[in-house]
């Protein structure tokens, strides 16, 4: 019986070594960083483009306070 | 064995719990300009229309917060933009039809402007005595 028990142990240390593993792979600070300039690439092409496009009330709503 | 697969799903679930950042703050109404002229709309965020060349056209509190944000974040843009930004950068003059003074803001200026203000609203630092003496050093 030790050895069934042992053995749940090492399955559940498995699982939580794979959760931590992709958890980690998912939040890399270089991750973490590429995701936050994508975000403001994306915000500056929003701008850029409600500006090109004379779109005022997008460009107001982008500009307010 | 029941509260192992409870467990076993449960991990997985957590798989999916990674940090997410934060989507740009948008709002969804322009903001309320005291300086507006009459005869404009003063919920404008500060900007009346575009000019014939492109160039947009702000009020004076306008180009008052454009140069706030300039003072705020002057240091730090230049590091992730490489762009020196001074007080009245790309302003001009301009005098409507009603003969009211208002700013011209040309495009690239705008969009530093829609940039500095996106930073402001996601509470981003302003520069600190640190980003001021680095900037000295280089």
């Amino acid at each position: 019986m030790p050895g069934i028990g042992e053995a749940i142990l090492g399955i559940i240390n498995g699982v939580l070594n794979l959760v931590n593993g992709m958890f980690n792979a998912k939040n890399t600070p270089e991750m973490k960083k590429a995701k936050k300039q994508q975000k403001e690439t994306d915000h500056q092409n929003e701008i850029e483009k409600a500006i090109k496009e004379k779109d005022l009330e997008k460009l107001r709503r982008l500009l307010s306070e | 064995m029941k509260n192992f697969a409870v467990f076993f799903l449960s991990s997985l679930l957590l798989v999916g719990c990674a940090t997410v950042t934060p989507d740009k703050v948008i709002d969804n109404t322009a903001s309320y300009d005291a300086s507006t002229p009459a005869g404009y709309d003063n919920l404008n965020s500060g900007i009346i229309g575009f000019a014939p060349d492109g160039h947009g056209i702000l009020t004076p509190f306008g180009i008052e917060r454009y140069n706030k944000l300039i003072e705020l974040y002057k240091v730090q843009f230049k590091f992730a933009k490489g762009v020196e930004l001074k007080e009245n950068a790309g302003v001009s003059e301009f005098l409507d039809k009603n003969g009211n003074l208002l700013y011209k803001l040309d495009q690239q200026h705008l969009v530093y402007y829609g940039i500095l203000n996106s930073w402001r609203r996601d509470g981003k630092d302003a520069d600190s005595f640190w980003d001021k003496a680095k900037d000295l050093v280089k």
